[in-house]
């Protein structure tokens, strides 16, 4: 049998970092005031909870590609439902993973600007961000997979700096672990579950991954090197900001960053969100590439180089006449939010059960 | 096709971004902030800066102005300065005492934890005089100002004797409400500035009272939050047959323990201190190599005693910058929970019992 995507496969370490990279995004520098908002300093328990159901979704994914091993999940959708339904659908899935990369976009453009460049104008900032995503974003999964290896590894000194940290922690705050009972707990796993956002791309990755087998335990790998991240950033702030601190930062991660002194270096923090931008971009990137995918296949079109640059450009023409208050940019993401809980998390489940079905009733015939 | 694309990414040379470039010569970076009340406006603004022109003969320069708010009073430093004054290289922030007296301190400096251009790892300072005196202070052995006051404190801090409070720690501090803040403080002494000890705050951010050096190592040992070794000095009285004398101390291990009980809305606390100490003066009236066990003793008494006495002080005007809350908060989060806002009042009827326990693990070169 032939195999469409054999000329673009990816190692298993790609696969998962190319998963993991997805996931980690603005999450990492929010996320601790967002849990501690709900949970105060027990919101480590929902992030584990998140990563749980994060695993179920997961393997729900892996379960249903496995159907059409050779397929990615544009693909699937026409054969499942026909040319026109199926349409409708790629088209959903295009809007959402269009609306995904114009978040991250933006997101990033927004905290460059208020960290870094103050007086930048955002259609600047758009048109420099736009040159590294096309060139990364035009190619195939291969080169995806490849970048977000190195972007892994780029990135993974910057963790050395915490141990600056540790002179003024209390661990204490962290007691007692649960604080008001399971109920907020349970609440914040909503926000949790939208950093873990990103391991639906599997729906694309897995027909590129060279060993089929290795798909769920890459993917738990994946959630798992996440949830420890995570894990590390949220305790880190949890001991070092006091309960009644941390949520008053809007992105506490950065703030812990700017206690940091160095005698030769001041405002740490630049150097971070400078190197963060390549985490940030492999949680872009990919959505990009989807949206381009999908609407490359809407035209019947194999390339997808165009499309790259239609969207690409599509965003930097936007910033010329939106520019988007922080207000804005909140809503916007908590309106993909939920709509990004409901592609995740609950249509891979109605998913598996139709394909479960549709199998079962064509094998009778 | 090439060129054109060149052309294109030269042409974001242009872009507005660049074009903003702040040169060093045209800034005044404020290395320190003085803070005191005014006589026309609110407050008083005194904001030191360095001068790196080779013509100039002086090092410093020293901007003295009147706002409502801080950030009036940069607007206000810019038109007087020749250069955009930049707040982010500050290296420590001075209150004067009078008005910490009756002024929170904590919203005034809104705008440096707001705009992430500034720092907080500036040294929060207390300083008891009249900012008047500090620009008129330029003795020629003495470097930068700013400079000089950070170096005062942290080396003070070093010999465990005061603060290194950063405008970070004090706002996790301030926000605590188990805490209270505290800061270094600083005076004229004989013509010279002196680190004088801990200023202490109460909730509200106001001061309340200050501790000399003494008080403030036992402070810092109360809170754990020494680096070893602390030297203390102690004086021993006469009592009975015993004549009077005075004993130096190194703290080289100490291990503070704090245990938390609760009962019908009061909370009580045990804290126990284990400290190993090396003896490094001795006048006293007995041979200490030999009665090894009589110096613990005595040591041992004199350290509950000092350390019940500066807990009491605290106690009386509801500060509590030693942290018990926290051990109270981890251990009885229910309880605490019911009481966190009136934390103070809690603390101040609460029972508290200090148990010092002392070794002497080396006594010198001499064998008495």
């Amino acid at each position: 049998m032939q195999r469409p995507y054999a000329f673009s496969e990816i190692t298993n370490f790609q696969f998962v970092v190319l998963i993991t990279g997805a996931q980690i995004g603005i999450g990492i520098l929010t996320l601790p005031a967002d849990v501690a908002e709900v949970a105060d300093t027990s919101g480590w328990i929902s992030v584990i909870i998140g990563w749980a159901l994060t695993a179920v979704a997961s393997i729900v994914i892996v379960k249903v590609m496995s159907y059409y091993p050779d397929s990615t999940i544009i693909d699937v959708f026409p054969k499942l439902f026909g040319k026109y339904i199926g349409g409708l659908f790629i088209i959903g899935w295009l809007l959402y993973a269009l609306f995904a990369a114009g978040l991250v976009f933006y997101t990033s453009i927004f905290l460059i600007q208020i960290w870094i460049l103050p007086h930048m104008p955002l259609y600047g900032l758009s048109i420099l961000f736009s040159f590294p995503g096309y060139l990364v974003a035009r190619h195939s999964v291969r080169v995806l997979g490849r970048y977000a290896e190195v972007v892994f590894f780029l990135t993974l000194w910057m963790f050395v700096f915490s141990f600056f940290l540790f002179e003024n922690i209390y661990p204490s705050y962290l007691l007692p672990i649960i604080k008001d009972g399971w109920i907020p707990i349970l609440q914040a796993t909503h926000t949790v579950v939208l950093s873990f956002i990103g391991f639906e791309i599997t729906f694309m990755l897995y027909p590129y991954l060279q060993d089929k087998t290795f798909a769920i335990k890459g993917v738990l790998i994946a959630n798992s090197l996440t949830l420890g991240f995570y894990l590390f950033i949220l305790f880190l702030c949890f001991i070092f900001f006091s309960p009644y601190e941390i949520t008053s930062y809007k992105w506490p991660t950065l703030n812990l960053l700017k206690v940091i002194e160095l005698p030769f270096i001041e405002r740490l923090e630049i150097l971070f969100l400078s190197f963060y931008l390549l985490t940030l971009s492999t949680t872009g990137i990919p959505y990009f590439y989807i949206a381009a995918v999908s609407l490359a296949k809407l035209f019947g079109k194999q390339e997808h180089k165009i499309p790259t640059i239609v969207l690409f450009s599509f965003m930097v023409i936007i910033s010329f006449f939106y520019s988007p208050a922080e207000k804005q940019l909140e809503q916007l993401i908590t309106f993909w939010g939920n709509s990004a809980i409901g592609i995740s998390y609950i249509f891979p489940v109605v998913l598996l059960v139709v394909v479960y079905i549709i199998h079962k009733v064509r094998k009778r015939k | 096709m090439k060129k054109l694309t060149v052309l294109f990414i030269l042409s974001f040379l242009f872009l507005n971004g660049c074009g903003g470039q702040l040169y060093l010569e045209k800034t005044t970076i404020a290395l320190m902030l003085g803070i005191g009340t005014g006589e026309e406006e609110r407050y008083r603004v005194l904001q030191t800066s360095p001068v790196f022109k080779e013509e100039a003969e002086k090092k410093t320069r020293t901007f003295t102005v009147e706002a409502s708010t801080l950030r009036e009073a940069r607007k206000k430093l810019d038109s007087k300065t020749d250069g955009n004054v930049v707040f982010g290289k500050m290296q420590v922030v001075l209150v004067t005492r009078d008005l910490l007296k009756n002024t929170d301190i904590y919203e005034q400096l809104d705008t440096l934890y707001r705009d992430p251009k500034n720092t907080v790892t500036a040294y929060m300072v207390c300083y008891n005089g009249d900012l008047s005196d500090l620009v008129n202070y330029n003795p020629p052995d003495i470097p930068r100002l700013a400079t000089h006051i950070k170096r005062l404190v942290s080396t003070t801090r070093e010999n465990e004797s005061t603060v290194a409070t950063t405008l970070e720690i004090f706002r996790r501090l301030y926000l605590d409400k188990v805490l209270t803040p505290f800061m270094a403080e600083i005076q004229f002494k004989d013509g010279d500035l002196k680190t004088m000890g801990i200023a202490l705050l109460n909730k509200d951010g106001r001061y309340v009272l200050s501790l000399n050096k003494h008080e403030s190592s036992l402070i810092l040992i109360l809170r754990d939050d020494i680096n070893y070794p602390v030297p203390l000095t102690l004086s021993i009285e006469s009592s009975g047959e015993q004549k009077p004398g005075n004993i130096s101390l190194d703290v080289i291990d100490l291990n503070r323990k704090v245990k938390t009980s609760h009962q019908d809305g009061s909370f009580s606390f045990d804290i126990q201190v284990k400290m190993d100490v090396n003896i490094t003066e001795s006048h006293l009236p007995f041979n200490t190599y030999k009665d090894k066990e009589k110096t613990e003793k005595l040591i041992q008494q004199k350290m509950e005693e000092k350390l019940t006495g500066v807990l009491n002080k605290l106690r009386e005007n509801e500060l509590t910058p030693l942290g018990f809350g926290l051990q109270a908060r981890a251990q009885h989060y229910k309880e605490f929970k019911k009481v966190e806002d009136r934390w103070q009042e809690v603390f101040k009827e609460a029972d508290i019992n200090i148990d010092v326990e002392v070794e002497v693990q080396n006594n010198g070169t001499l064998s008495y």
